[in-house]
């Protein structure tokens, strides 16, 4: 096959007067086919002709080949070989280290940036729902505590009936194992708490959080604060 | 090894000449087309884009040399004693540039005047360092600094600062262009 594509690319550049026997065949190869097709488009016609000329190459000994079937094998080899490098070059990036490394890196500080809003956002008037949404936020060590604590701090939030929005300002991963699936993140928060009374108030507060990855996604396993004098590990 | 080859080619051949085949052939090119053109479409998403230009955490050591020249520079353009006022401007001359030493400089000459009347020592110490975005010579970074004020005659004090600083890279070394407190 390959030697084929080979000896119609040899002769392909040839201009077709140099050759007045294999350019009379060409064209009786070109109409025969017409004439079997019924007829096709013009650029089909010539593309035959084309192809038609290739047995010219190398008539001496050959069997004789049929006429005007060279252009599709050459244009489907090509074809499929540019399908087949692309798709390797698609592969390759699919699979690439650093950049399967840069994706878990935003996934995670996306998701994290996520979760710590909602964990440092209470409704007053959803208190159940919006426990759920902490609980849904987190896994691991920090979901148990949660949930251990579910009952408690519905009543305490009950109690004081303060809603809390936080908005994350900035956020920045200070590491990442991609294999082992965990995170550590750095993130200042605004906080606006509203008390019963109306008087919005902000807060400001920087922590620290470990993200961990699960089947749905990055999920927090710790968050703290970030104390003032006190060194960190 | 090309002879015995041949008669089987030849009946390829006139297989893909006739007209049903030659459908098959059309719709087959077009499909690999379009596929191949997805493919690399794909492919030059994935290796160009926002994720993939961001340096951070993927180079380890450039990573770690932004954070740690940053950090440094933070610590010692924010640290002063009443005496050594100089050093620390002459410091901010070098670790600073554009809007953030325009900032720098005007903060500095209040602070200079409180430093030497109160006899004011300023230390910063960097908790935390986080590096955002870095591509080429840009930087993003997050730092979470410590600060203690001492005034002769009184127990010192401590403040938590929060910047998001933007550095960029001259001659090799990074210096502070940006900072935004948070």
């Amino acid at each position: 096959m390959s030697t084929d594509v080979q000896g119609r690319a040899d002769t392909g550049p040839d201009p077709a007067g140099e050759d007045p026997g294999a350019d009379g065949a060409a064209v009786g190869g070109a109409v025969a086919d017409e004439a079997a097709t019924g007829g096709s488009a013009a650029g089909e016609a010539a593309a035959d002709e084309e192809a038609a000329g290739t047995p010219g190459g190398e008539a001496t000994g050959a069997p004789q080949r049929p006429r005007g079937a060279a252009w599709p094998a050459g244009a489907l080899l090509v074809v499929l070989l540019f399908c087949a490098v692309s798709a390797w070059l698609y592969w390759s990036a699919h699979t690439d280290d650093d950049l399967a490394y840069a994706r878990a890196r935003d996934q995670a500080l996306a998701a994290g940036r996520t979760h710590l809003a909602t964990l440092n956002s209470i409704d007053a008037k959803h208190i159940a729902a919006g426990l759920r949404e902490w609980r849904e936020a987190t896994t691991g060590p920090l979901r148990e505590q949660l949930r251990r604590d579910e009952n408690k701090s519905a009543d305490t939030l009950e109690e004081r009936g303060t809603s809390a929005r936080a908005r994350v300002t900035d956020a920045a991963l200070t590491g990442l194992d991609d294999t082992a699936g965990t995170a550590e993140l750095i993130a200042t928060v605004r906080i606006t708490t509203t008390t019963r009374s109306g008087a919005p108030a902000a807060d400001r507060k920087r922590m620290a959080a470990g993200l961990e990855r699960t089947d749905d996604g990055w999920k927090l396993t710790s968050l703290a604060p970030v104390p003032v004098g006190e060194e960190r590990g | 090894m090309r002879r015995p080859a041949f008669p089987r080619t030849v009946r390829l051949l006139a297989l893909l000449g006739s007209r049903r085949a030659r459908w098959y052939v059309v719709s087959v090119l077009v499909l690999a087309l379009a596929a191949g053109t997805g493919f690399l479409v794909r492919a030059a998403q994935l290796t160009s884009s926002d994720a993939a230009r961001n340096a951070a955490l993927t180079d380890r050591a450039a990573t770690s040399r932004a954070s740690g020249e940053v950090g440094d520079a933070l610590s010692r353009v924010f640290s002063y004693t009443p005496e050594g006022l100089a050093r620390t401007e002459q410091a901010a001359d070098k670790l600073l540039a554009g809007k953030a030493a325009r900032q720098y400089d005007t903060l500095f000459a209040q602070v200079t005047k409180r430093a030497r009347e109160q006899k004011l020592t300023l230390a910063t110490r960097v908790v935390d360092v986080g590096v955002t975005r870095l591509r080429g010579d840009r930087a993003e970074l997050l730092v979470f600094l410590d600060q203690t004020t001492s005034r002769e005659g009184h127990e010192p004090t401590h403040a938590a600062a929060q910047l998001s600083v933007t550095a960029h890279r001259d001659h090799g070394d990074w210096r502070i262009v940006a900072m935004k407190a948070r």
